[in-house]
């Protein structure tokens, strides 16, 4: 005597199986997640939290404050310090974001083609990127100082040297830009260097055998199809911008003339010299804004690039 | 390899179990005795020299007092005011620190000092003025341990190479002589209108020779942009137009090596003390410099302050706390710090001998010292300023511009506070 069962109570047994085995590699997924996201509320949510309380207060070194609700941002909208701050990030984000990507671009489409020696200088080129940015700073500080390394190499072909770091503000955060994009570019060359990658050859092929040259292949070709990947890159470059601190801190101290006084050296001045913490929480939180609208605006461009 | 690395983490958490436990364990063997911080800087300029005194030091207190734990940490000069305010908002701060007045009137005003009268058995041995700087609202917040001068050093080589005979004193022959000097490539003086130079050895003793002031006497607003204020901006813009600043005026630091000093491309400084005297010595040889008095604009001054001991509101045992204040501020400590560091005392009893042309020069200049202006909001009025002062040497703004653009944003922020 044979048993038989039936397909469907197959299916159901399939089916419950395969629930189980849903559940037990959630549970998984969970296990490995948790440790990240326990450190991740410990040490980013919870103290953003603070901060965002802490800029509604007057809080003072001694751990005495009261509360002043909306003082400190209704303040930060009329204090011209903040503003020029503000004004310089954006100068600062609109030189550097540019050029962090245009270098990238072409070191990653450089790299693409390369046919010996690809990973030594994609290790070569990456270098930068995992060195300290104060120690880049110092080296930059040297190469750019008034009696530095280009200024002796221009005097000595009898050019008047150049104020690198103590001319005006567009000379100055040229400057910066190009010693954050030096220390920086690594990073988003390797991103667009991925995404190279994937376009798929055959379509290069094609464009060129019908006729289409190296220039017409990149904009027609490469970029549409590597618009997500560029639109990812602006919005970390654009991150990293706001966020510029130790090149500046170690280069012109915010300076000459608050030339290159950018928002989260307002924050440090406030926080850490002037020690009106409540002020600085106040910039914090709006630093975080304008990152947080930023990366609003790259994500709507990102879904309709995708659909 | 998961065994090797659940191994690692295991050994890694037993080690740090340990390590709390050995802690602990030092904790309780010490029988309650008090455990004091002191944090302190280069005021002995030599590493080694410097190590050596306060090791000196702490082995000798704690023999003294058995009860208290002193630990003095070293630590250098650059951003001493914000790793200062972080560690005391962290709880995690010294007991007493080093500070000088403008910088103690910024911890008092946020809240970060105790005062510190206790550890002063009798006032009237403390020179007024040493006592008056760390003194806020009527009581003391800052115990003087040792008194800074600074006078001005000349390279004579230089004003010979340009036919100067008689060194100048006064801002009128400062003038004169920088064409002259200008002509060898040298400028007449150095100054530095870096962000981290403090403007009490840069602008404000040429604010005071100008008899002007930064604050107003009640300290409740600023009185910088007086005619004194712009006649002082001013001079440093007619002394540039002549040739008479390093090119780079605005944003150099002090450093005397490897600074136009240093290198024998400015002539003189008028706010060196003695470490910053021995290097020029050592850069350019002593017999080319020579250490004059402070010079005079509308009057004579300069800047020489009270290096102050300050209580951190973090501090848990007081008594503690103020013993080794006492010790530090002792006329014998004081006597010590003079031969260590060139320091001079600052109070009339301790003893000091003087055997040096330098060393006397800057003894005299403190009686036109000015101590700093510890003021409320004084380190934020001195941002602002030496911002608008670099707008200036940058040909930015004029004098009167620079000074009136500065005053306005000084007073938005001293409304503030």
């Amino acid at each position: 005597m044979t048993s038989t069962t039936p397909v469907s109570a197959l299916g159901r047994q399939k089916r419950r199986g395969s629930t189980t085995a849903a559940r037990s590699g959630m549970w998984a997924g969970i296990l490995f997640v948790l440790p990240m996201l326990v450190l991740f509320v410990i040490f980013r949510f919870v103290p953003s939290l603070g901060a965002i309380g802490m800029s509604l207060t007057d809080y003072k070194l001694s751990g005495d404050y009261s509360v002043v609700w909306f003082d400190n941002y209704t303040r930060m909208l009329a204090d011209d310090v903040f503003l020029g701050a503000l004004t310089t990030t954006l100068v600062y984000a609109a030189i550097y974001v540019p050029l962090v990507v245009v270098v990238s671009m072409v070191t990653a489409l450089v790299l693409n083609r390369l046919v010996w020696g690809t990973g030594f200088f994609r290790g070569a080129l990456f270098l930068p990127y995992v060195t300290s940015f104060v120690l880049a700073a110092v080296i930059w500080l040297w190469i750019f100082a008034s009696d530095g390394l280009v200024n002796g190499l221009l005097t000595e072909a009898g050019v008047d040297p150049y104020p690198f770091l103590t001319g005006n503000q567009a000379q100055v955060l040229t400057s910066l830009a190009v010693v954050s994009a030096w220390r920086g570019f690594g990073y988003s060359m390797l991103i667009l260097l991925a995404g190279l990658k994937n376009i798929p050859e055959d379509l290069l092929e094609s464009a060129t055998l019908d006729g289409a040259n190296a220039t017409q292949r990149f904009f027609r070709i490469v970029l549409p199809l590597l618009r997500p990947v560029v639109f990812f890159v602006l919005v970390i470059e654009t991150i990293a911008a706001f966020q510029v601190f130790d090149t500046i801190y170690v280069m012109t101290g915010g300076g000459p003339s608050r030339a290159s006084y950018s928002l989260v050296y307002a924050l440090y001045d406030q926080g850490f010299k002037f020690f009106d913490f409540g002020y600085a929480a106040a910039i914090g939180v709006a630093i975080f804004l304008l990152v947080f609208v930023i990366s609003l605006i790259q994500r709507r461009f990102l879904d309709r690039s995708n659909t | 390899m998961r065994t090797r690395t659940t191994a690692t983490i295991a050994v890694g958490a037993a080690a740090a179990l340990a390590l709390t436990a050995c802690s602990s364990g030092d904790d309780s063997a010490e029988g309650g005795s008090s455990e004091i911080t002191l944090w302190m800087y280069p005021v002995i300029a030599d590493e080694d020299a410097s190590r050596d005194y306060w090791e000196a030091f702490e082995t000798d207190f704690e023999a003294e007092h058995s009860d208290i734990d002193l630990s003095i940490e070293l630590l250098p000069w650059a951003d001493r005011e914000e790793k200062i305010g972080t560690a005391i908002a962290a709880g995690t701060g010294p007991d007493l620190v080093l500070l000088v007045p403008d910088l103690a009137r910024n911890f008092y005003d946020t809240g970060g000092l105790k005062p510190i009268d206790g550890a002063i058995d009798d006032p009237g041995v403390y020179f007024e003025g040493a006592l008056a700087g760390g003194t806020f609202d009527g009581e003391i917040y800052g115990l003087p341990i040792y008194q800074t001068a600074n006078a001005t050093a000349y390279n004579t080589a230089l004003f010979e190479d340009a036919g100067i005979t008689e060194l100048p004193q006064t801002w009128d022959e400062i003038l004169d002589a920088a064409p002259a000097l200008a002509e060898n490539g040298v400028s007449v003086l150095d100054y530095s209108g870096s962000a981290e130079t403090t403007l009490n050895i840069s602008f404000y003793p040429l604010l005071w020779q100008a008899g002007g002031s930064v604050f107003t006497e009640d300290g409740s607003d600023i009185a910088f942009d007086g005619p004194e204020g712009v006649e002082a901006l001013q001079f440093l813009l007619d002394l540039q137009e002549a040739g008479g600043l390093p090119a780079d005026a605005a944003t150099k630091t002090t450093a005397v090596e490897g600074g136009p000093l240093g290198l024998g491309t400015a002539a003189m400084s008028y706010g060196m003390s003695g470490a910053t005297i021995d290097q020029l010595e050592a850069a350019v040889g002593e017999e080319n410099v020579t250490v004059g008095a402070p010079l005079t604009g509308a009057v004579q001054a300069s800047f020489g302050t009270p290096g102050i001991i300050g209580l951190t509101t973090i501090n848990e045992d007081e008594e503690a706390a103020l013993e080794v204040a006492r010790a530090l501020a002792a006329p014998e400590a004081q006597s010590a710090m003079f031969e260590a560091a060139g320091w001079f005392p600052s109070r009339e009893d301790a003893e000091i001998t003087i055997d040096d042309d330098a060393t006397q020069a800057l003894f005299d200049s403190l009686a036109v010292s000015n101590p700093g202006e510890a003021a409320p909001g004084a380190r934020q009025v001195m941002s602002i300023l030496a911002t608008h002062i670099q707008s200036a040497l940058q040909g930015q703004a004029t004098a009167e511009e620079a000074i009136a653009d500065a005053a306005a944003e000084a007073r938005d922020a001293i409304s503030r506070l």
